[in-house]
């Protein structure tokens, strides 16, 4: 019998608890140690610096650009992979989700050899219309387009894989072409993924480091983006890294406390 | 509105389920097609409204042949001039009632705001226009659906298992609203429903379809009378009538019985298994049972079993063993006696 009276609320277990105390800590600790040594005095001017201002815009420019591509050849991607049967499609899901595991590098290096002046593609584009993509704010974004776009692509398709697919038959049958189908039906039934989608997307190009600093190279005003400048300023003048840093955050965070209610739920 | 007829007569596979059949529906008439889960009802409703092309045949609607591979013609659903009223009403969750309304018409180019309004005012949902579909009952949720199919002025209406996801109370409702609204569509009409009873009271006719195949059609009295399959004698072949019941009891024409369900009152259908009506060649007594006397106005023998018309007061079907017909020496025209339980009675809300 249970005991009268003492009724046990189950506690969560040390061994569980101890560990997520450490992990917590973990993710805190760094941004502690960057407000703690943060040069809060000189704050206005190093954040009103022409370098600053230029990184920041091109930060922006580039991640929203990103982000913007991506929804315009991801999202229809995306649909092909999650209603389309076709031969390899298990193939082709794996290819688009290689940015995703594949190094930073690695794949601005990859963009070197098809998109660069002598490259696969880029060279052909080079003598017809004299574009030149790599070491120019284009190629910034090409470079944050390649690694940031498999986050929409997966958080899209699996939206459009839970979603029940009567719903658009019975647009159909009320007279709606494919494109209101898709217009009107298909995508505000998966508008929280899509937006999802669309915020891990320009995040992770916000952040992008390595294959723009290898495709895109590290001019300032032209191809410097925050983090570049963070790396190099590391080097020369950390009061300007730490500036820059605590700028990255700040966008970052209100970005993500400003989608909570949309995205932030359990699911 | 222009009623238009249906010709089906397809073969369609998908998944490794094959359906195979034919049917017409004349304009002006309500077709059911009658069958279990499985049977391949839904598939019949993806053919119809374009959703899933046909491997073999061909379907007509009206004088236009919508889908025929043989010919290379497939209509693309949104161009086929069909009201589909499906399976848990499909209600666009991120639009609001009126907008769920107003889709068809907003889609087909002919934004006509005041039939929106009209259907609205016409179905009682004023006081829900604005509202989305989760925050609406299932009864209301179904004329949402039903006023959704019918703004567009369909040729034919498609009704796929209207009734299935409603509580019954709701369905009574719902039945005789689509009551009215089938008598007043002059096009081809077809019931799609695993429920004899909605296939009963809504159809002019009836098709048992089981594992994607017809296999018998007729009205309600010639299934019951010639019930050709297991499924068609145990669940198709099931009487329903309507009553008046008041505490324990219903009244049907000039005949009362009791029935054990005291909670029901008002206009009821009331279900009665001809395998539970028992027939006597004297008065059967001394027991709490419902007796009447009357005539056998028809008999149908097949494998062992004899299903028998009765005639007034109460016309309903029997069935009874092969053995005790001939043991009772029951023929047509003979008078015989009916006794059924109260607890055999099965008595709804109409």
């Amino acid at each position: 019998m249970m005991p009268r009276g003492a009724r046990t609320v189950p506690r969560p277990p040390p061994f569980l608890v101890v560990p997520a105390i450490v992990g917590l800590a973990f993710v805190l600790l760094p941004i502690v140690g960057l407000l703690a040594k943060m040069p809060w005095s000189k704050l206005g001017s190093l954040l009103t610096s022409d370098l600053t201002i230029d990184a920041l815009r091109l930060s922006m420019i580039s991640s929203i650009a990103a982000a913007a591509i991506s929804l315009l050849i991801g999202l229809p991607l995306a649909w092909m992979l999650a209603r389309v049967e076709f031969r390899g499609r298990g193939l082709v899901r794996g290819l688009v989700l290689l940015p995703l595991v594949l190094p930073p590098v690695v794949g601005g290096a990859s963009l070197l050899f098809a998109l660069g002046r002598s490259g696969l593609v880029g060279s052909a584009v080079y003598d017809t219309t004299g574009l030149v993509l790599p070491f120019s704010t284009a190629g910034v974004i090409v470079a944050s387009t390649f690694v940031a776009m498999p986050f929409l692509i997966i958080t899209v398709e699996g939206a459009l894989a839970r979603s029940d697919t009567r719903f658009e038959g019975a647009a159909a049958s009320l007279g709606a072409g494919r494109w209101t189908v898709f217009r009107k039906v298909t995508l505000p039934m998966i508008w929280p993924s899509l937006l999802a989608g669309m915020v891990l997307t320009w995040a992770r190009a916000f952040g992008e480091f390595g294959a723009t600093v290898t495709f895109a190279g590290n001019l300032p005003g032209e191809t410097q983006t925050i983090p570049l400048a963070v790396f190099v300023a590391m080097e020369t003048d950390r009061d300007t890294a730490l500036a820059l840093s605590l700028l990255m955050m700040a966008v970052s965070l209100t970005v993500l406390i400003a989608l909570r209610g949309r995205w932030w739920r359990p699911s | 509105m222009t009623g238009a007829g249906v010709r089906a007569d397809f073969m369609v596979t998908r998944d490794g389920f094959t359906v195979d059949v034919s049917f017409e529906i004349p304009a002006g008439q309500t077709i059911a097609l009658l069958g279990p889960n499985g049977s391949g009802k839904s598939t019949v409703v993806e053919v119809l409204s374009g959703l899933l092309p046909i491997d073999r045949g061909r379907i007509t609607m009206g004088i236009d042949v919508v889908d025929d591979p043989a010919e290379g013609h497939f209509v693309a659903p949104e161009a086929r001039n069909i009201g589909v009223l499906f399976q848990d009403g499909l209600l666009f969750p991120h639009l609001s009632v009126e907008q769920n309304i107003g889709f068809g018409p907003a889609s087909r180019g002919s934004p006509d705001p005041g039939a929106v309004g009209r259907w609205i005012e016409t179905l009682g949902l004023t006081d829900v226009a604005r509202r989305r579909p989760e925050a609406i009952s299932g009864g209301q949720a179904q004329r949402v659906a039903l006023a959704r199919a019918l703004i567009n002025e369909p040729d034919i209406l498609l009704l796929d298992e209207p009734m299935s996801a409603l509580d019954v109370t709701s369905k009574a409702g719902m039945r005789r609203l689509l009551r009215q609204h089938l008598d007043a569509f002059a096009g081809a009409r077809l019931l799609i429903t695993h429920h004899p009873r909605e296939a009963f009271l809504l159809a002019d006719r009836i098709h048992i379809l089981e594992q994607g195949r017809i296999t018998q059609s007729g009205t309600a009295h010639q299934i019951q009378m010639r019930p050709r399959t297991r499924y068609a004698a145990d669940l198709a072949g099931v009487n329903l009538l309507t009553g008046e019941a008041h505490v324990g009891a219903v009244k049907i024409g000039d005949l009362e019985l009791r029935v054990a369900d005291r909670g029901v009152g008002g206009q009821v259908l009331v279900t009665l298994r001809p395998q539970a009506i028992a027939l006597h060649r004297e008065r059967p007594g001394g027991s709490p049972r419902n007796v009447w006397a009357t005539s056998i106005e028809e008999m149908e023998e097949a494998g062992g079993r004899v299903r028998v018309g009765l005639g007034a007061p109460l016309p309903v079907t029997a069935e009874i063993t092969s053995e005790s017909r001939l043991s009772l020496g029951f023929e047509v025209g003979a008078e015989v006696w009916v006794s059924v339980k109260a607890t055999e009675i099965g008595v709804e809300p109409a």
